[in-house]
């Protein structure tokens, strides 16, 4: 007979289980051929729209995007050598912007229409320039996203660098900025819908002791929805939220010995946090997890940063982006305060939210560990990593630094070194156990 | 403005008449007075506390003008991480902040003042700066500065204000924007009123913000004379006396240092006097100094080649306020600190060199590639293929860190240089000529 870890009967658990592995196998797919996906303009010619504008980061305004009647599609890099960027930016650049850029240049978002750069680091806005006069595309917007989030009248500033790109996108899609504006709430109470869905798995994982998805099928679920048509991420997100649902959250008994989120009650992983940029590649966080972990929480611009505010990353009243808290934005002084309520990253100012959110998502994660992801050249994770060290430290927390460059962690050394960690965890929880020194 | 450069062409007319090699000048009789100037600026620094002036650490770009007018000392950690770049010691800095944790990708400017800040020891007075009372941030010149002074105010406990500055990739900053650096450096006079006890007088704002204006226009003039060849000064000369105008800019005795050294190079022009009496290449140089190797300056100087100007040099050029500004000047430093060179798009700033390319009658363009500073460094290539497209002229990359020497390979770079000055000496036998000879000459990147 199949039993969980607390020695109970698991069968009716693995086939839910089995179902949500099927239904997260499907959205990894469509990110895995997402340039074909991207490529099918039929798709979405069919589904009502103009056509299909890429954007960066997490401060982009997909709600406007899709209100202009385009389809939003994040920029992310394959993982991989590159090449035409070297003639235009040099190799000291930030990895993610490097590798971006290379693939525009070679060609593989010509299919775009158009792009969107929110203001975030220097890297990207260098980035930025050379994509506008290098990449054959019809419709560019750099918008000047603020770094100091709490200025005097920072709300109504953004409010205006949205309104801007309303109009640009307006002239653009032939509808004026009034066509975008008033679609604006359809497109923002879907969008709030899929933030309220990714924040109903991102507790689940968070918070129940057994995880009801591993970190790497997270991150492809996340992934999927920056690519996928928003209603059909929707409707599936939706599906799937509901069979994790009825997967509950395992046994409270199990929740010392972690989550087995792939259904691996064998195991015993240790849960981590992850903390860093843009992760393009579910493997990456294969690797950490491979190691004997299960990743259940996170703070990276392809994750929480995206979609949950701040507030509610540390448990706060205000519950995920996009819902309870912040409503469904009607008009550009709401979304405005919307994108300003999100977990900060660590190009804005002051950095208070951002540890808060961190250090909260490690509590309510109850993880062991936390690991960070940087980019190779990225300044500003990179300056905040110290600080962010010391203060896992003070709450009892060890943390390891890994570099990701190219899209890649450096997978020899990372999983010498990922291995050392959870050795030392492993350690740490015996000496706890024994009744030894205490955290 | 033009007129004042009649005595610059008259002194090239000069020195085309002078016959046979002729010794090359040595230093600006003006470097005793800087080096007194700046020793009397870190001095007060050094005493300020003691003097009960609250001292401001504050980035390069900021708007200095209100500290001046309020009595409070600035301190600038760019310019100590440049000294000690200078001084040769920013490793033993860097890798204190290394072992903490820093990345040595990281810009060595804050890395190196981050390790004198932990280790409180450096090289002007054996200890580090001293403490600030309050710290002040301007984004417009990179983000990496947000983050450094956050480093920095944590670890003094002390107040921060950053000034968020938008990216302004053309000109004109849009009004929104403006309105928003204006409304915040109105709160950042109320935050170093509230701060440091001390308040500003509009009157005295004006006439700091005029005494900005006179060192600007003197620093103009100064930079002007370098149109003459031989060129009365080079990239040498001009990274060290930038000095006053970064730190002290707004003060009686900035203008007045500024008006010796523009009357030592007029005097200078006007006898053919200069660093590289023989001159053969006029070149531009793009990025941060080198502070820890000028010698590589002296290297391309023995071999005929003199730097007429900089576009870091040059950048100080463009802060300065007319009379017209003084009725807000609030808003006129917000139009100021938003147009920095580095907080506009790559087409101003290839405008920008273009200009100086012209004017200088450059032969060649050097690019520092400093993999300290993004901001500064990652549009280069747009701007090497612009100065070759439009001007014709070629190119030369040099890779380093403005203090860190681990990132430079010194005799893997001479050889560029001997090659690349080959390439100039061609063209010279060809016939072609500096800026001036227009488009189409074939320049290359070398
Ligand atoms: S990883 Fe860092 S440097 Fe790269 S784009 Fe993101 S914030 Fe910028
Ligand atoms: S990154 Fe560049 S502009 Fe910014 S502090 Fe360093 S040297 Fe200065």
């Amino acid at each position: 007979m199949s039993q969980d870890i607390a020695g109970r009967d698991d069968r009716p658990r693995a086939a839910a289980r089995q179902e949500v592995a099927r239904q997260v196998a499907e959205l990894a797919a469509v990110y895995a051929d997402r340039r074909a996906y991207l490529a099918d303009a039929a798709r979405f010619k069919a589904a009502g729209y103009r056509g299909t504008i890429g954007y960066f980061c997490t401060y982009a305004p997909e709600e406007l995007i899709l209100a202009a009647g385009y389809h939003p599609a994040r920029i992310v890099a394959e993982p991989g050598m590159v090449g035409p960027v070297d003639g235009h930016l040099q190799s000291f650049a930030c990895s993610f912007a490097r590798g971006c850029l290379d693939q525009a240049l070679r060609g593989h978002y010509d299919g775009l229409d158009g792009v969107v750069f929110p203001a975030t680091c220097d890297s990207l806005r260098h980035a930025a320039e050379i994509w506008k006069r290098n990449v054959p595309q019809r419709f560019f917007h750099f918008m000047n996203f603020p770094s100091r989030l709490d200025a005097p009248g920072v709300a109504e500033y953004t409010a205006r660098e949205m309104a801007d790109l309303a109009e640009a996108l307006g002239a653009f899609a032939g509808v004026g900025a009034a066509g975008v504006l008033a679609k604006l709430p359809e497109t923002a109470a879907l969008m709030a819908e899929v933030r309220a869905l990714l924040g109903r798995l991102w507790e689940a994982r968070l918070t129940w002791p057994l995880p009801p998805l591993t970190g790497t099928e997270a991150l492809s679920v996340f992934l999927a929805g920056v690519v996928m048509e928003r209603r059909e991420y929707r409707d599936r997100l939706a599906r799937l939220v509901a069979a994790v649902e009825a997967l509950g959250p395992g046994a409270a008994g199990d929740a010392a010995a972690g989550g087995a989120g792939a259904g691996d009650a064998a195991s015993v992983p240790v849960r981590l946090v992850v903390t860093g940029g843009v992760i393009e590649d579910p493997a990456t966080i294969r690797l950490v997890e491979e190691s004997g972990a299960v990743v259940v929480g996170d703070d990276l611009c392809t994750g929480t940063r995206s979609f949950v505010t701040s507030e509610a990353a540390t448990g706060g009243a205000g519950a995920v982006a996009g819902t309870a808290g912040a409503g469904s934005p009607a008009d550009l002084s709401g979304l405005a305060r919307l994108y300003l309520a999100k977990v900060p990253c660590p190009t804005k100012h002051p950095i208070d939210r951002r540890v808060d959110s961190l250090l909260g998502t490690a509590r309510r994660g109850r993880a062991a560990g936390v690991v960070f992801l940087l980019q190779k050249f990225c300044e500003t994770h990179a300056f905040d990593q110290p600080y962010l060290t010391s203060r896992l430290t003070e709450m009892g927390l060890p943390s390891l630094v890994l570099e990701v460059e190219q899209g890649r962690l450096t997978e020899g050394q990372a999983g010498t070194r990922l291995g050392a960690f959870l050795e030392m965890i492993a350690g740490r929880r015996e000496v706890a156990a024994n009744g030894g020194a205490s955290r | 403005m033009s007129d004042k450069t009649t005595g610059t062409s008259g002194a090239t007319e000069l020195r085309a008449a002078e016959p046979g090699p002729v010794k090359p000048a040595g230093r600006l009789k003006a470097d005793a007075d800087l080096k007194q100037l700046m020793g009397k600026y870190y001095n007060g620094v050094f005493w300020a506390h003691r003097l009960h002036r609250p001292i401001a650490w504050i980035t390069s770009g900021a708007p200095v003008e209100p500290l001046y007018a309020m009595g409070i000392t600035p301190v600038y950690p760019e310019n100590y991480g440049a000294i000690l770049g200078s001084r040769k010691c920013a490793v033993e800095y860097c890798e204190i902040a290394e072992g903490a944790g820093y990345s040595r990708d990281l810009c060595s400017y804050a890395r190196g003042s981050i390790g004198s800040m932990m280790a409180d020891r450096g090289p002007l007075n054996g200890r580090g700066l001293p403490a600030p009372d309050v710290l002040i941030c301007a984004k417009n010149i990179c983000n990496v500065v947000v983050k450094w002074w956050e480093v920095m105010a944590r670890h003094y406990n002390k107040p921060l204000f950053i000034l968020d500055t938008p990216y302004v990739p053309e000109e004109p900053v849009k009004p929104h924007q403006l309105e928003f650096v204006r409304g915040q450096l109105e709160e950042m006079i109320a935050f170093l009123e509230k701060h440091t006890k001390r308040r500003l007088s509009r009157s005295r704002l004006v006439r700091v913000l005029e005494n900005s204006t006179k060192t600007v226009a003197l620093w103009e003039e100064v930079q002007r004379y370098r149109q003459a060849s031989p060129s009365p000064s080079s990239a040498l000369d001009m990274f060290t006396n930038m000095a006053p105008i970064v730190a002290i800019r707004g003060t009686d005795a900035c203008v007045k240092y500024y008006r010796k050294l523009a009357d030592e190079l007029k005097e200078r022009a006007a006898h053919g006097v200069g660093p590289v009496p023989n001159e053969r290449y006029r070149l531009v140089w793009d990025n941060i100094a080198i502070w820890h190797n000028f010698r590589l300056m002296k290297y391309f100087h023995e071999r005929g080649a003199v730097f007429v100007g900089e576009t870091y040099t040059n950048a100080w050029g463009e802060y300065s306020f007319s009379p017209e500004d003084y009725k807000d000047p609030i808003m006129a430093m917000a139009r100021q600190y938003s147009g920095v060179l580095l907080n506009v798009g790559p087409e101003v700033r290839l405008g920008r060199l273009l200009k100086m390319a012209r004017d200088y009658r450059a032969d060649g363009v050097v690019f520092h590639s400093n993999r300290s500073c993004k901001t500064y460094s990652l549009s280069q290539y747009f701007l090497a293929r612009g100065v070759q497209e439009q001007l014709g002229l070629p190119t030369l990359f040099i890779e380093a860190d403005m203090t860190d020497p681990r990132a430079y390979a010194d005799a893997a770079t001479k050889t560029r240089v001997d090659a690349f000055l080959e390439i100039l000496e061609g063209r010279k036998e060809a016939g072609g000529v500096g800026a001036t000879a227009g488009a189409g000459a074939g320049g290359r990147t070398c």
